[in-house]
């Protein structure tokens, strides 16, 4: 018995608040840690760049 | 409970949630604000909206219910609530949902087949199907809130039912969804409120997570309740009277084993029985000695009855006494107990059978029952029409993406807590020597109008409200629409203006809640099966032909027809002819009466069948050029 539960329960106890945790770690992943498509640093020089960057 | 308290906290509420209607009224300009709320709302509103409807007063009430007589194992359920209720559903098909919605310009999921696979009569067809069913899903919720007013508070059942439906009624006709959405936010908080302090306070009497938990497990079925088992001795027995006092026997006492009676007193079928002789009933076990007072814990019959009984137990409750009025001379008289429960009387004696913190055993009675419930709204989940409107409503993908963590986290303050305290009560049902309420949905209850204090009664009852008017009102928004959008609007009267067609949906959500209040004031019992198998009867019928909608560009208006009749029609006919619950009480037994078969829940069949049956229909039936550029369009931003 783990907590007072058998092994089955233990798992769907222990199951269920890590499918919480999950959800808030998504929310952190996508809320902080992904870069958006308009936030990702362009690989290509723009013309804009390449002409600051010979003054 | 003081209903004077009622009215007020009542009319509080209703003022509340008619400033909200008359808010979303003054924002209602277009259909799409009526049906989607304007696709404008946000990850917070989003999460407690899905939540609350998610989570009606039945998940509350009955389920930590169910949990009392099943014990920890339906934390399974909680762990699929929020695994597949939250982020299955939403990553999987909240976001691909609210792209093809746009795309499609749909504000209901039978607009989103209807405009998909370019049918009206699919989109009018299973509009009705969600709208029948839906109003038999909120008349028991407004059913099972109504009664648990009227035994708190004492209001007649009739005054309840029409004050929750009309109150319901005015701010969803009125604001439509954003209405809906905000009064979910507030209903959301006070639901979670009421939960986390229940269930705090509850593991804080039993000492902590562990101990309370070992407590439960530690429950006998002798502290729980066991039935009489009969048979130890003959029962019924009979004698008959003599004309005086005549000896009277020797105790009689056979080998008993399990609960039953060992020894009766006048034996059965001795004759010359004195007219004032007592009947005295031995017992093996104790007979609710745990109870202060528990109702029907003994009945018995006598025939012909002498009438003037009085009960007198001896202390350790193993043995009754029964005086009554004498006899009649030279008369037989049949005496039978019905009903005989030992501990506080809870059913979860005998079906939580390896105790109220372990699985029960595979494939037992119990253990089917939980797999039922676990599946059928665990996965039932995805397919629920009220709930596919909230990633319709959402303002952009981010915002359904943040709605994922409040979600995930509104789902297990509230059926994680829900269903840990089940098992719970039965522990301080036990040490505060309550008895069974009689069924499980009073078990939670009866809990707090006993050990907590009459405030909290009162946050407990409105925060059930709150889960049963968030559902309802939900129900109401979506079968509203179904039939003034889906059956009307686009089925029966064609080419309307948007003001019209949102006019038409506000006379058809009248009409559903005034036939719902119908239905509540005289309930039926087809309507509570109706409701019991809602989420399994939606995942049967739309889960395959909304998923491959989403998915497989090739599916086609007949695979899509064929995956949601057949779902249907064999998900009906399941529950009529074999389901071990539902058969009986249309035709009298089950079909197939082979245990396992009989208590399987069609789900297990019926949603396979309906994604082979769309696959297939779809391969043969290929679509035609219209449905290619309904497709095109479909998928244009995905």
């Amino acid at each position: 018995m783990i907590l007072g539960m058998d092994i089955w329960v233990f798992t769907a106890w222990i199951l269920t608040i890590l499918a919480a945790i999950l959800c808030v770690l998504y929310g952190i992943y996508q809320e902080y840690l992904k870069k958006s498509d308009k936030e990702k640093p362009s690989t290509k020089k723009t013309k804009k760049s390449k002409k600051e960057e010979k003054k | 409970m003081d209903v004077v308290f009622f009215a007020i906290f009542m009319a509080l509420f209703a003022g509340m949630f008619a400033f909200l209607g008359y808010l979303g009224y003054k924002k209602t300009k277009t259909a799409e604000d009526y049906y989607v709320a304007g696709r404008k709302m946000g990850p917070i509103v989003i999460a407690f909206s899905y939540g609350a409807t998610f989570i009606s007063a039945v998940a509350l009430i009955g389920f930590s219910g169910i949990a009392s007589v099943f014990g920890l194992s339906i934390l399974w359920l909680a762990f699929l609530n929020i695994f597949v209720g939250i982020l299955i559903a939403f990553i999987f098909y909240g976001f691909r949902t609210r792209k093809m919605g746009l795309s499609l310009k749909a504000v209901t999921l039978p607009e989103m087949l209807g405009n998909r696979f370019n049918s009206t009569r699919l989109q009018s067809v299973s509009g009705l199907i969600i709208a029948i069913f839906m109003i038999a899903y909120a008349s028991a919720v407004f059913l099972a809130i109504s009664s648990l007013f009227q035994v708190t508070f004492g209001i007649s059942y009739e005054l309840c039912v029409i004050i929750f439906t009309v109150v319901v009624g005015i701010y969803l006709v009125v604001g439509g969804l954003y209405a809906v959405m905000w009064t979910h936010a507030i209903q959301g908080i006070l639901m979670l409120a009421g939960m986390l302090i229940l269930t705090i306070v509850i593991y804080a009497m039993l000492g902590g997570v562990g101990p309370a938990h070992e407590a439960a497990a530690d429950l006998t079925p002798e502290d729980l309740g066991i039935p009489l088992e009969m048979g130890t001795v003959s029962n019924p027995w009979a004698f008959s009277t003599g004309d005086e006092t005549i000896d009277l026997i020797s105790n009689y006492n056979p080998n008993a084993s399990g609960f039953a009676i060992d020894f009766i007193n006048p034996p059965d079928g001795r004759v010359n029985i004195s007219t004032n002789q007592d009947i005295v009933i031995t017992f093996n076990y104790q007979v609710a000695p745990n109870t202060k007072e528990v109702p029907d814990r003994f009945k018995y019959i006598c025939d012909p009855d002498p009438g003037g009984w009085t009960e007198e137990w001896n202390e350790n409750y193993t043995q009754m006494t029964l005086s009554h009025t004498d006899f009649e001379t030279g008369t037989s008289y049949t005496f039978e107990v019905t009903a005989a429960i030992s501990g506080i009387g809870s059913p979860a004696g005998t079906q939580a059978p390896n105790g109220l913190t372990s699985m029960p055993p595979a494939l037992s009675p119990p253990f089917m029952m939980i797999l039922t419930l676990i599946f059928g709204v665990g996965i039932g989940v995805l397919a629920q029409p009220q709930l596919i409107v909230r990633y319709l409503s959402a303002k952009s993908e981010k915002a359904l993406r943040r709605a994922i963590p409040y979600g995930g986290i509104f789902i297990l303050l509230m059926t994680f807590t829900a269903f840990s305290i089940g098992p719970l009560c039965n522990v301080l049902m036990v040490n505060n020597g309550l008895a069974y309420p009689g069924t499980p949905d009073k078990v939670v209850p009866l809990i707090v109008s006993e050990l907590f204090p009459e405030w909290f009664v009162f946050l407990f009852l409105f925060a059930v409200l709150a889960a049963a008017m968030s559902t309802a009102s939900a129900l109401f928004h979506t079968a509203g629409a179904s039939i003034g959008r889906d059956v009307f609007e686009k089925g029966i009267l064609k080419g309307i203006s948007q003001e019209k067609s949102i006019k038409i949906t506000r006379i058809a959500t009248i009409v559903i809640v005034i036939a719902t209040l119908i239905i509540t004031l005289n309930p039926l019992d087809v309507v509570a099966i109706m409701c019991a198998f809602f989420f399994g009867l939606m995942a049967c019928t739309f889960l395959a032909p909304y998923t491959f909608m989403l998915y497989w560009k090739k599916t086609s208006r007949a695979g899509a027809w064929a995956g949601m009749l057949g779902g249907f029609i064999f998900t009906m006919l399941w529950y009529a002819l074999v389901y071990f619950k539902t058969a009986p009480q249309i035709i009298g037994s089950s079909l197939i009466n082979e245990y396992v078969w009989n208590m399987l829940d069609p789900l297990f069949i019926g949603v396979p069948l309906s994604f082979l049956l769309t696959y297939i229909f779809s391969v043969i039936m290929k679509q035609d050029k219209y449905e290619q550029k309904s497709m095109r369009k479909a998928f244009e931003n995905i």
